[in-house]
């Protein structure tokens, strides 16, 4: 199971959007997937009409397989699961700090569940805490989405330069630009200057588009109403270089 | 696990069906779709014998190994459906296959027109939480069954288990019944296609108290039986397993009408065992040729890849013959000489006429002919035995393992009075002696079988440039098989003779 994060320090990147597109995608692919919305916010649950409620303790859920495997609800597509958010998500970062060993919770646990998916991606919630730790240290693949704003660049560097601190040498670090204004001359810039400067950035991006909001009203992926709307075809030729990454 | 349930829907109940769910959940259907499938089987059955089904629909090809999806093996053809495991593509599923059918064809034996719909139940917030799918049976073909059948099957949602159990619940209160077990047997079985109960092994009920005639005789049906069914599977060459049960069933009856001396008076003996023997020796080409065929493709394993090639005229030659071979058992079959045998061998196995056909014995009691009969067969593999240790030579051999083996089938003959795990050691033990002693003649007869097709082919110049590598290559390989062939049959011998002078079969058989 190759284990994706989609990670941003920062809120309303397009994380949500990107989790589900990309895993509705894969699944769509033949590759068995589950998403796991561990933002509390519980967005995703919500675009695949899954209720954000989870069965048992967060604690439970965070430190044993078997509450993870329990939790698992299938979505409206076939090869494609959801691990819901739950509102009590928010005090994980408490429930670690009591744990020892914090930082390797999540990868202790999740290398004892069952060898059913093909991937697992994880909708991260924002900033930078226990929890992040723990996701850097379990995700074989950090993806990161980029607004092409000054703000959001800095942020960016603030995660490399912990994955270059901690010697997460394994980790591969990539990201990709999302909500792009091709109309933004400051938009075009920064995307051509941080293209021309790093090798571990996607070329494909996801533009601003009214279909990506539009999946809240419709509660599925973009593809499913969409398909030839600009950011369905985006999110296809992201899979496609994302997916050529992972093999 | 995702879980399935299958229901077979009262016709007259489909409005009540939707009606029922739409109050608690929503519906949504989709367009109905036309669907063939098609089934295929073995001749004896081996899927639908075996709780499976091999189903093609489209270009997929899948054996439903039971209801759990996930257990099933699939593959995807563009071609027809081969008949032989070893014309699919090499895959988990042909392995699959090879392990189920072996050297039998697999023919289609039904095949379904259906329609089917395919429906999304949705929850409060518009969620899918089971899908249901109906499969309306409009034709079926070959068997030519008319009856219409409406099966609903519902799929559960992972996570959705409450949901997944109270639609069971609506459906199961208006259906007719619930399927259990593999979903496609049973709902070919209420179409009326059934496994076929055939079995080319002796399982003949007998009782000791019975005569000696009336239960050889009883034997005797069975195997005729079994000549019979394989008659049309020959004329048709549809596999190399017909012959070979015809032909078991030719010997077992050749060797009943030898061993079992005193059952049946002489005139009927003498007068069967030459039209057996007749049967015996005309089917024996066509069985030579189907064995050197496999041998010859098993010798492509035994080659380093680029001689393999070599052995194609050798291959198109067996082939050729073969069919030459079994258009002349097709002709055979079809002659009034053959026909008069079996009419005659049946009737006289039909017969009530006691009086005109008993032998010296056949009044006895089963039990005491049956042991004399077993009792004597041992003295006889015990002389041959003596015979090989005092002249260790092949045709002593061979003499053995022709004694094991009539020694075997009057055991198997009887099989039903003796308790089953004395029975099973004994034949186990036999074989393995029988298999021992013939490796080094099988060799022997791979080797001249391989340098007679050569030398012919050779003379008419029908050889490749690589023919001659490859067939060196073999007979080098045969010789030090045949070399290192161990004489362990001394060994199996002796464990054999230990389990029959046990005290728990000498109080049972001897």
């Amino acid at each position: 199971m190759k284990i994706v994060a989609l990670y941003s320090i920062k809120g309303g990147v397009g994380k949500t959007a990107a989790s589900v597109n990309l895993s509705y995608l894969a699944a769509k692919c033949g590759f068995m997937s589950l998403l796991w919305d561990l933002d509390p916010q519980g967005a995703s649950s919500y675009y695949f009409r899954i209720k954000p409620k989870l069965k048992g303790n967060i604690k439970k859920l965070i430190t044993k397989s078997s509450t993870i495997e329990k939790n698992i609800k299938g979505t409206d597509f076939n090869m494609l699961d959801l691990l819901p958010a739950d509102f009590a998500l928010r005090k994980v970062d408490l429930l670690l700090n009591e744990i020892k060993k914090s930082k390797n919770v999540l990868k202790k646990t999740l290398s004892n569940s069952k060898d059913e998916y093909d991937f697992l991606f994880i909708d991260c919630p924002p900033g930078f805490t226990l929890l992040t730790e723990n996701l850097l240290g379990v995700a074989d693949f950090v993806l990161v989405p980029l607004i092409p704003t000054i703000l959001s660049l800095r942020t960016y560097e603030m995660l490399s330069n912990y994955i270059r601190d901690e010697k997460l040498n394994k980790l591969k670090l990539f990201s990709f630009f999302s909500i792009v204004d091709r109309r933004k001359k400051m938009h075009k810039e920064i995307m051509a200057d941080f293209m021309a400067d790093r090798k571990n950035i996607l070329h494909n991006y996801i533009p601003y588009s009214s279909a990506v909001e539009k999946m809240g009203y419709h509660k599925t992926p973009v593809e499913l109403y969409g398909m030839n709307s600009v950011a369905a075809v985006a999110y296809r030729n992201l899979w496609e270089e994302l997916k050529d990454l992972l093999y | 696990m995702v879980k399935s349930k299958f229901f077979v829907l009262r016709k007259d109940n489909a409005d009540d069906f939707f009606s029922s769910i739409n109050r608690k959940y929503t519906i949504e259907e989709s367009e109905t779709d036309p669907i063939y499938y098609e089934f295929y089987d073995t001749f004896d059955s081996r899927f639908l014998n075996s709780g499976m089904i091999l189903v093609k629909y489209d270009k997929n090809v899948i054996i439903h190994r039971n209801d759990a999806e996930r257990n099933n093996c699939f593959i995807s053809l563009d071609s027809n459906m081969p008949s032989f495991c070893n014309d699919f593509p090499d895959s988990d599923f042909r392995n699959f296959l090879s392990g189920v059918v072996g050297d039998r064809a697999i023919s289609k034996i039904a095949s379904i027109y259906a329609e089917r719909n395919q429906i999304n139940v949705r929850n409060k917030e518009a969620k899918i939480v089971a899908r249901i799918e109906i499969l309306y049976i409009k034709n079926m073909f070959e068997i030519g069954a008319r009856k219409e059948i409406e099966i609903v099957t519902i799929k559960g949602i992972r996570g959705y288990d409450k949901e997944f159990s109270s639609i069971v619940k609506i459906i199961g209160e208006i259906a007719e019944g619930l399927i259990r077990g593999n979903y496609w047997i049973n709902v070919l079985g209420m179409l009326g296609v059934k496994p076929r109960k055939y079995s080319a092994k002796l399982d003949v009920k007998l009782s000791a108290a019975d005569t000696s005639y009336h239960a050889v005789k009883l034997i005797l049906l069975h195997m005729l039986n079994v000549i019979m069914i394989n008659e049309e599977g020959i004329k048709k060459n549809i596999d190399t397993e017909f012959l070979h049960d015809f032909r078991v069933s030719v010997r077992r009856t050749r060797s009943a009408l030898t061993q079992l001396m005193g059952v049946f008076n002489d005139t009927i003996v003498q007068r069967f065992r030459t039209d057996f023997e007749f049967l015996q020796e005309s089917t024996n080409i066509a069985r030579d040729l189907d064995v050197y065929i496999i041998t010859v493709n098993q010798f492509k394993e035994l080659l380093p890849k680029e001689l393999v090639v070599g052995l194609s005229p050798i291959i198109d030659y067996l082939i050729c013959e073969k069919l030459r071979e079994y258009r002349e058992l097709a002709l055979l079959l079809a002659s009034s000489r053959y026909k008069k045998i079996i009419h005659e061998w049946k009737l006289f196995l039909n017969s009530d006429n006691t009086d005109k056909y008993v032998g010296e014995c056949g009044l006895e009691p089963l039990n005491r002919t049956a042991n004399a009969f077993v009792f004597k067969s041992i003295k006889s593999v015990n002389k041959r035995y003596e015979r090989l240790l005092e002249r260790d030579e092949p045709e002593n051999m061979h003499r053995l393992r022709i004694g094991c083996k009539k020694l075997r089938y009057i055991m198997e003959f009887f099989a039903s009075l003796y308790p089953y795990s004395i029975y099973k050691k004994a034949v186990k033990s036999l074989k393995s002696l029988q298999d021992a002693l013939g490796v080094y003649q099988d060799i022997q007869v791979q080797k001249n079988m391989l340098m007679d097709i050569f030398e012919k082919l050779k003379s008419k110049n029908k050889l490749n440039d690589v023919t001659p590598l490859s067939v060196g290559y073999i007979m080098r390989v045969l010789e030090d098989k045949q070399r290192v062939t161990a004489s362990d049959f001394n060994v199996l011998y002796d464990k054999f003779n230990a389990l029959i002078n046990k005290k728990e079969f000498k109080e049972v058989i001897v």
